[in-house]
């Protein structure tokens, strides 16, 4: 396997929680150097001690750690050094906190001509551009709530995926400059919005309540049949109290489903032979498909289902699904380090012909883990090291 | 505003409904000459007249359209010729289809080095990854559903996250290896996973239980009230029934909160200073500020939590959302054009300080609409164009 695609690549990163830090990670995991930057008095709230400990360790792979007092003006002059020679400078801090500390995109860029700029915020150009937001109020906000609850409860969906999808697109963003620069040797400022992320996620649905003219409806109050009009699309509960998703879209994933549970009497059944008929057919087909995977062990269910190409999947949680055999292939999960812990994590979901994914950094649980070996790389010598620690410009905790 | 990023990009789609063509119309919007390529006998399924129309205009806009008979040896020979000088192919057929057709990564590749061939797939590499999937799977399988559904119902997200997602990062996997082809001069091999993709999102979750060595709890099981998370971080009902979500994220915030809704006593009190102080009595706090919200109309409570800095937003639908100023705001949606109407959908969500996104070719509802301009392209003459026509090699519908 080849080198990572990012490897000659410079990241500074000033970010906290789970927007920014994604955006690092998925840079991080791509080859790229990044440096995290903490400012001494406000480390990342994700950080190990706090109820986010477990999302830190997620987040912060694969980055080296440096802690710097950006209200000092030594930590400043630190700053610039590394800026001026970054490639990418990521931040998702407050709005306009990064111009007050006189690292905003025209000081940076006025210095470093080259340097891409990526900030991930709450909302792009426009009149909340200066509102905070967060996923859940993004969620709330972009529809995508209303169509995921049951109607009148209104619900997100169940993990940060407008943080991490505003992250990813940023990313392309970023990705997209840096061709660009090697063109024209100019860098560019890229923002992503986390309103608009979860804008572009329920954009089929404006699309679709826009051509119909018909109000949306939460896909939680779907009639699976009226849907798609598939003869099963269903949970089902089996013997170990488990539950099963099982779809069968056409007649031929129909029939290989009866042939895994026995029903060798419905194939040739003149009432089930086109979709039509199937659906018609549910209210006495449900039952019967119940009562029979009521009987089933749901692993050895889905097994022979996924082997005759019926897609079928267990009902997991974040826990039980790294007992799927898929994840232990190689490549699937990362160890990443955790204090005395190791965490068995997700790669970065794609992959490539010429090159793997791995932990080259495991997450800093000491901050400022890296501070003196950055420092040195920069060209501070040991004794102008030892200076910036012991003013507490740049730190060790 | 300069030019967009991958304005000498040429692109094939080969994909249908959601996953494949949202990695195709995320490299559209971005410039590429994004060329989707429909075969006569299995035209893509969300085209118009389908229960899924508004979401075959949401993927497709930007993209050109050519119809050809794969199986037809000169409708071949045409693709061939347009993947001689493509830099990327975009898939989401079924598993092998490629290879059946001839058009797959090693036939390609073995004509044209410097291609990079992109597939979206249920699965990346691993024991499953020729079973057939679908977003909702990927959701029950990764155990996201299990975590946005209240417990013992878990439920889907209501918008296609895992499909967007999956192809958001095989679009990143594509930029990375543009990157590197300049440096090489190779192409690769790049494939997105939906099962990886919903595994990703979930990647902080199985963190956090793996740290903690508690078991998941659903976001959808949190109740009103319950201590926990952030102190505030709730829907209200206002006086209007409208309902409006709050997060009070910072000691300062929870301060203005209280004074912007006249709640002095719960702003002075120690108990609530800090949010683990704030989250511990939720049972408490929760039904004060409810009783306050409930006093105003919804106007009032955003414009008062927008005074005092805190994060509002109003539960939207994919409908309502429309109507936000800040969605109406130059640059956030791009005007599509349907049969008989105009649709107002979302843009990318980023935006570059080097340019803007815009409508360049609207979706294509009339198959192989660009199917003589697209093979004119790539040198056949009018005569050869007609002879394909006729002994339809190629199409237009």
């Amino acid at each position: 396997m080849g080198p990572l695609p990012l490897e000659n690549i410079r990241i500074l990163e000033l970010t906290h929680i789970v927007a920014g830090p994604t955006a690092g990670l998925i840079l991080g995991d791509m080859g790229a150097d990044v440096i995290k930057i903490e400012p001494p008095d406000a480390l990342e709230p994700g950080r190990l001690g706090t109820g986010r400990n477990g999302s830190y360790f997620y987040l912060n792979r694969n980055k080296r750690h440096i802690v710097l007092d950006l209200k000092k003006e030594d930590a400043l002059a630190v700053f610039y050094r590394l800026a001026d020679k970054a490639d990418v400078f990521i931040e998702n801090m407050g709005p306009g906190v990064t111009d007050r500390l006189g690292i905003g995109y025209d000081e940076l860029s006025r210095r470093n001509p080259r340097i891409v700029y990526c900030s991930v915020k709450g909302y792009l150009s426009g009149p909340y551009a200066d509102r905070s937001s967060m996923d859940e109020l993004a969620q709330m906000m972009s529809g995508l709530a209303f169509m995921t609850g049951p109607l009148g409860r209104p619900l997100r969906a169940g993990a940060s995926i407008t943080d991490i999808g505003a992250a990813a697109f940023g990313v392309i963003g970023i990705l997209a400059a840096l061709r660009e620069r090697d063109a024209t040797g100019k860098g560019q400022l890229i923002t992503s919005g986390l309103f608009e992320t979860a804008l572009f996620y329920v954009g089929q649905h404006m699309a679709q309540t826009q051509f119909s003219g018909q109000p949306p409806r939460p896909m939680a109050e779907r009639d699976r049949r009226s849907q798609g009009g598939w003869p099963v699309y269903d949970l089902f509960e089996c013997a170990d109290g488990r539950h099963v998703f099982i779809a069968a879209f056409n007649v031929s994933q129909w029939k290989k489903l009866c042939h895994v549970l026995g029903f060798t009497d419905l194939l040739a059944h003149p009432e089930l032979q086109n979709m039509a008929g199937l659906g018609n057919a549910r209210p006495w087909t449900m039952p019967r498909l119940e009562e029979t995977i009521r009987a089933w062990d749901a692993k050895t269910l889905v097994a022979q289902l996924s082997a005759q190409g019926v897609p079928a999947s267990m009902v997991n949680t974040p826990e039980s699904v790294l007992d799927e055999a898929h994840l232990h292939a190689p490549q699937r999960l990362l160890n990443v380090g955790a204090g005395e812990k190791s965490l068995s994590l997700p790669t970065l979901p794609y992959e490539s012909s010429d090159y793997h994914f791995s932990v080259r950094h495991n997450p800093a649980v000491r901050p400022g883990r890296d501070t003196r070996h950055v420092l040195a790389e920069a060209g501070y010598s040991p004794a102008e090291i030892d200076h910036l620690l012991q003013t507490e410009a740049a730190k060790v905790l | 505003m300069g030019t967009l990023p991958l304005e000498n990009v040429r692109v094939l789609e080969l994909a249908h409904i959601v996953a494949g063509p949202a990695a195709g119309l995320i490299l559209a919007d971005m410039g590429a000459d994004v060329i989707k390529v429909e075969p006569p006998d299995a035209l893509d399924p969300s085209r118009i007249g389908t229960a899924r129309s508004g979401s075959f205009l949401f993927f497709n806009r930007n993209k050109r359209s050519i119809v050809l008979d794969l199986k037809h040896p000169d409708g071949l020979d045409a693709f061939y010729r347009l993947a001689g000088t493509a830099d990327v192919v975009v898939e989401n057929m079924g598993p092998g289809t490629m290879d059946r057709l001839g058009i797959g990564y090693d036939a390609l590749s073995q004509r044209n080095p410097r291609i990079i061939f992109c597939s979206v797939k249920g699965f990346l590499s691993g024991p499953n990854s020729d079973h057939p999937f679908l977003d909702e799977l990927a959701q029950i399988m990764s155990g996201l559903a299990y975590m946005t559904g209240p417990l013992g119902k878990p439920l889907r997200a209501g918008a296609s996250i895992v499909d967007i997602g999956a192809a958001t990062y095989a679009v990143l996997g594509v930029l990375g290896a543009l990157l590197e082809r300049q440096a090489t001069g190779q192409g690769q091999k790049i494939t997105g996973g939906l099962f990886e993709s919903a595994l990703f999102f979930v990647g902080q979750h199985m963190a956090q239980t793996q740290f903690t060595g508690n078991p998941p709890r659903p976001t959808g099981s949190r109740t009103r009230g319950s201590p926990g998370g952030w102190g505030v971080y709730d829907l209200f009902e206002c006086a209007d029934g409208k309902h409006v979500f709050i997060g009070v994220t910072s000691n300062a915030q929870w301060g203005r909160f209280c004074h912007a809704l006249g709640l002095h006593k719960l702003a002075a009190d120690p108990k609530l200073a800090d949010n683990s102080g704030r989250s511990q009595n939720r049972p408490y706090t929760i039904p004060v500020i409810e009783e306050a919200v409930l006093a105003l109309g919804s106007p009032t409570v955003i414009r008062l939590m927008e005074e005092s800095g805190v994060a509002v937003a109003p539960l939207n639908t994919p409908e309502t959302v429309l109507q936000e100023p800040h969605v109406q705001a130059p640059g956030r949606l791009l005007h599509t054009e349907a049969p008989d109407k105009a649709l107002d959908l979302p843009a990318l969500p980023y935006e570059s300080s080097a340019y803007g996104f815009s409508l360049r070719h609207q979706p294509p509802y009339q198959p192989g609409r660009d199917t003589r301009q697209v093979l004119a392209q790539a040198g056949y003459s009018p005569a050869e164009v007609d002879r394909l026509l006729q002994t339809e090699a190629a199409k237009v519908l």
